[in-house]
Order: C-alpha cells, then sequence, then structure tokens
C-alpha cells in the first residue's frame, strides 16, 4: 500500500509533500492541551501498535495480500492531530529505516497513509456516530463503517495522484478497478480488526478513547 | 484534574506489540499487498532509491543481497523507533505549547503591574 519511488512523477510528488508539511505543521499546533502525559504514552502506544500491526499481512484473495492500515483506529484513540501525527511517523520510519515506500513517495505516502485514512475516516466516523445509537456498540460500529472507508479512500487518493502525475504509460481507468477492488477486501480485515482493538481498549479504559470522551456519549459508553 | 497514567493499556499494549512483532516473522502472509499486487499485474516498475538502503531494509529481509536479521526482532526495533519518535513529538508539542502560554502568562501579569496598583491595594496575584 506504500508508494515506490518512480509510480509518480516529480511534481505530484513534491506538491503531495508540501500538502503534507503544512498539515503536519497544523497537527503539531494542534495537539496542546491537557495531560500531556497521557497523551504522550498513548499516541506513542498507538503509533507503535499501528507500526507492528501493518506488519501482520493476511491473505485476501488469490495472490494478494493486505494489512491494516490503522488511521481510523488512531483518530478514534487518539483524536485526529495525534493520530495523524502518529501515522505519519509511522510513515516515516518505514520509509527510512525499512525502505517501505520511496523516499521521494515520501509525501504521497503520509498524504495517502497517515492523513487521508485519519481525517477523511474521522469524518465518516463522526456522520456514522450521529445516526448510531449512542452506545459501545454504537460507536464500535460507527467505527467499523469508517474504518472499512479508511482504506478504500486511501487509494482513491493514490488513483488521483497516479492520474495526475503517473509514469507509466498504463492508464488510471485500467489499474482502477482491481485497485478499488482489492482494498474493498483489505477495508473488510481493516473494520474487523480495528472493532476488535477498540473494543478491547473501550473495554479497560473508555476514558481514553477520544472518539468517546469528546462526547457525551462517554456517560453512557460506560453505563452500558 | 489529572487523568492517571495508563500503565495496565502501556502493559497491555506493549505485550501486544511484542507478540505482534515476533509473530510478523512467523505467521504474515508473504504474499504481495493489494498495490504491489495490482503494480505486477500492469507493469508498473518501481524505480531505484536514491537514497541507501539501511540493514533493515525489507523488515529485515536483507537489503542488497545481504543476510539481513529476523523479521521480529526487525519489527520490535522499528516498534520501538517509531512509539518513541511518536511520543516524542507529542511532548516536545505539547512542551513548547505550555511553555510559550507560560511565557504570555507573564507577560501580561507584568504589564498590569506596571501599570498601577490594584484598588484593594495589595499585589497582584
Amino acid at each position: 500500500m506504500h508508494v515506490p519511488d518512480g509510480f509518480v512523477d516529480g511534481p505530484t510528488s513534491v506538491a503531495a509533500g508540501v500538502a503534507a508539511g503544512a498539515a503536519l505543521a497544523l497537527c503539531l499546533r494542534r495537539s496542546g492541551g491537557e495531560d500531556p502525559e497521557s497523551r504522550v504514552a498513548m499516541t506513542g502506544l498507538v503509533a507503535a501498535f499501528v507500526f507492528a500491526a501493518q506488519m501482520l499481512n493476511f491473505p485476501v484473495a488469490g495472490g494478494t495480500s493486505g494489512h491494516l492500515l490503522g488511521g481510523l483506529l488512531a483518530a478514534v484513540l487518539v483524536g485526529p492531530w495525534l493520530g495523524a501525527l502518529a501515522m505519519a511517523v509511522v510513515v516515516l520510519v518505514q520509509c527510512l529505516l525499512f525502505a517501505d515506500g520511496g523516499i521521494t513517495a515520501l509525501g504521497l505516502n503520509i498524504v495517502n497513509l497517515a492523513l487521508v485514512p485519519t481525517w477523511a475516516a474521522y469524518g465518516v466516523f463522526l456522520l456514522a456516530r450521529r445516526a448510531l445509537p449512542r452506545t459501545r456498540r454504537g460507536v464500535l460500529a460507527a467505527a467499523a463503517v469508517a474504518a472499512g472507508s479508511s482504506v478504500v479512500l486511501a487509494s482513491m487518493a493514490f488513483l488521483l495522484e497516479y492520474a495526475l502525475g503517473g509514469t507509466s504509460p498504463v492508464g488510471v481507468r485500467t489499474i482502477a478497478g482491481p485497485v478499488l477492488g482489492v482494498h474493498v477486501l483489505i477495508g473488510v480485515g481493516e473494520a474487523v480488526i480495528t472493532v476488535l482493538v477498540l473494543g478491547a481498549v473501550l473495554a479497560a479504559r473508555p476514558d481514553l478513547v477520544y472518539g468517546a470522551t469528546n462526547r457525551i456519549v462517554l456517560r453512557e459508553v460506560v453505563r452500558t | 484534574m489529572r487523568r492517571p497514567a495508563p500503565s495496565v493499556l502501556f502493559v497491555a499494549t506493549g505485550a501486544l506489540v511484542l507478540v505482534l512483532a515476533l509473530g510478523a516473522s512467523r505467521c504474515a502472509s508473504s504474499a504481495p499487498d493489494g498495490l504491489a499486487r495490482v503494480a505486477a499485474d500492469h507493469g508498473l516498475e518501481s524505480a531505484e532509491s536514491p537514497i541507501p538502503e539501511s540493514p533493515l531494509a525489507d523488515y529485515g529481509g536483507g537489503a542488497d543481497g545481504s543476510e539481513g536479521i529476523d523479521r521480529g526482532v526487525a519489527g520490535l526495533i522499528g516498534a520501538a523507533v517509531v512509539g518513541g519518535i511518536a511520543g516524542g513529538v507529542v511532548g516536545g508539542a505539547a512542551y513548547t505549547a505550555a511553555h510559550i502560554r507560560r511565557r504570555s502568562a507573564s507577560r501580561s501579569g507584568g504589564r498590569s503591574e506596571a501599570a498601577g496598583a490594584t484598588p484593594g491595594g495589595g499585589p497582584v496575584r
């Protein structure tokens, strides 16, 4: 799911890099607030967990695998700003230390894997929360929908970048179907894993879940 | 009021990360992921990386023909580095924000003292 060097041309990659930089600067500005120890610990934990989980590929179709992306999970656990930071650190370390994702594609990968799945999917999460009952199950159902969509949205971001600056003679229309198709499947896995992990955290420490604490829901969630 | 430090969650997640990272070398599917698979099917080729690869490249798979290290160990190293950097970044941002707040608070406190004593006659707290 990481874009390697050479798939997308220079101008598009640079534009993505600029957008990524601006977005992360915004996240840094928004990461102040009370109780820094808790946020430092939770963000570090979320980032470490996402990194480790992304190494566990599961088969999705003949000869293809997927893995957890974790953007929505991060956003629900520590909020959209810290969540995006955590995801960006994962992408950065993966690129620099593990050669997963091209260095020239770093901006693209931060957009696709740290920003889009965290923010766009968090928006889906909030909308879904409004439509669903304000219970623990409602939170989990919203998370499932949003997590599944996060993977598809991330792949759509890639397709957009490829349409703008793809270097291969293969057109975006040719690969759009397979790309979207496989990521819908991966999205199912994402939804399942997200619900399992979020459910565990909600059961143990619901107060640590951003997506449940900044809404009135927390009282209901803890009561059920 | 301060929230208590998430110690239980810390231990639980730490254990989970350990299990995941160590299990990654044994259980993970080795099939290419979605994007890699589509790229291979349609002949999209990636370019050479302009930077040298670290010894951890490909999650310990071994860059440029070297033998590499156990994938689980690579995962643990990565998880520790990622967690440390992410926590450090947030801590740094929080510290900076608090520092800026303190500085502007002391500046405005000083300004009102210089403007004159309060009617009560006591110092401005």
